[in-house]
């Protein structure tokens, strides 16, 4: 028995056994961490999966509203119909979002932009220029519920993008 | 630290060195096999929606005309998407029920139906998921939607 292990615990020598101790501390809280980080990120794939799902239902929907009331040669307005039908859809699918409409630009809807807050997912319906067809929009951001994202399906920190675009043909009626 | 304690020391790091020779590997695998599973559903989930799109997309041409599937075939590409359109299709075979009917000779029934199945075939090829995912994948959806009550038809089908 070494001078330095005067003290015998469970047959064991004192200082190896605070030894032990010691390297299972440090290597806990080096996996710790690791851990945690797969737990949260396989939450929010969950969460993101249903988030994009909803996405795709709800522009699905909307173009079913907007192939009969988009724009056409007898010039009825289709964004709001389409809007106000799928709204409530998005509200319950996209956790900590706010739904937004949006006006189409130059006659389209705009492409999905990081300059746009993250926290509001924006609808826009228009009429396909030269085209008897509308397109759905459902762009934005949605918060990384489990924070930090690590940039798992992110381009931007603290935000997963939502990209969906439906194309649709609309009934035109003669004048 | 004796001869002994030392001895024993590395032959403890050498047990854990080759478990996790075994046991990284293993995940690895696994993972790859997991992120393959839900790229797959993402797909479908795209491939649903591009199909009811360009299912309903056949109503807004007059019943029995030429252009419809032409209508639907481009509402479901637009859809997709450029890239993954490349490696999708759709189709709404003539069937012996009378579904389909609407598109192919404008007779319609009541509560007849449009049916169409979309497809788009999935490869890992170019990805690390294909160390495990070594095969391609085809991912088809379908829908069925009631023909509406109003309709136009083409001229050629007088009796629509």
């Amino acid at each position: 028995m070494p001078v330095s292990d005067p003290i015998a615990v469970d047959g064991q020598p004192a200082v190896r056994t605070r030894s032990r101790l010691g390297q299972a501390t440090v290597e806990f809280s080096l996996a710790l961490p690791l851990v945690l980080v797969a737990i949260l990120s396989l939450l929010q794939l969950g969460f993101y999966t249903i988030e994009s799902g909803t996405a795709k239902n709800a522009a699905a929907v909307g173009s079913l509203v907007a192939a009969g009331s988009a724009p056409n040669q007898v010039g009825t307005a289709g964004i709001a119909t389409v809007y106000d039908a799928i709204r409530g859809r998005l509200a319950s699918g996209l956790f900590g979002a706010r739904i937004e409409r949006q006006s189409p630009v130059n006659g389209s809807c705009p492409r999905l932009s990081s300059s746009w807050p993250i926290g509001v997912v924006y609808v826009c319906s228009s009429p396909v220029s030269g085209q008897p067809a509308a397109e759905v929009s459902i762009r934005g951001w949605v918060p990384a519920l489990v924070p930090p994202t690590f940039g798992l399906f992110a381009t931007r920190a603290g935000g997963l993008s939502i990209d969906v675009r439906t194309y649709v043909r609309t009934l035109v009626f003669a004048a | 630290m004796n001869a002994r304690a030392r001895s024993r020391r590395r032959g403890e790091d050498a047990q854990a060195l080759v478990e996790t020779a075994i046991v990284l590997p293993l995940l690895i695998l696994i993972s790859l096999g997991l992120a393959g599973i839900w790229v797959v559903t993402m797909v479908a989930s795209d491939v649903q929606t591009a199909t009811t799109v360009a299912t309903a997309s056949a109503f807004a041409v007059p019943a029995g005309s030429p252009d419809i599937m032409a209508s639907v075939q481009q509402s479901f590409s637009e859809t997709l998407g450029e890239d993954a359109a490349a490696s999708a299709k759709i189709e709404c075979p003539r069937m012996a029920n009378g579904v389909n009917d609407y598109l192919y000779t404008g007779q319609v029934q009541a509560s007849g139906q449009v049916f169409c199945r979309g497809s788009r075939v999935v490869s890992f090829a170019h990805s690390p998921i294909g160390l495990v995912w070594r095969w391609n994948v085809t991912v088809s959806q379908e829908q069925a939607l009631g023909v509406p009550q109003y309709r136009q038809c083409a001229p050629e089908i007088p009796t629509c």
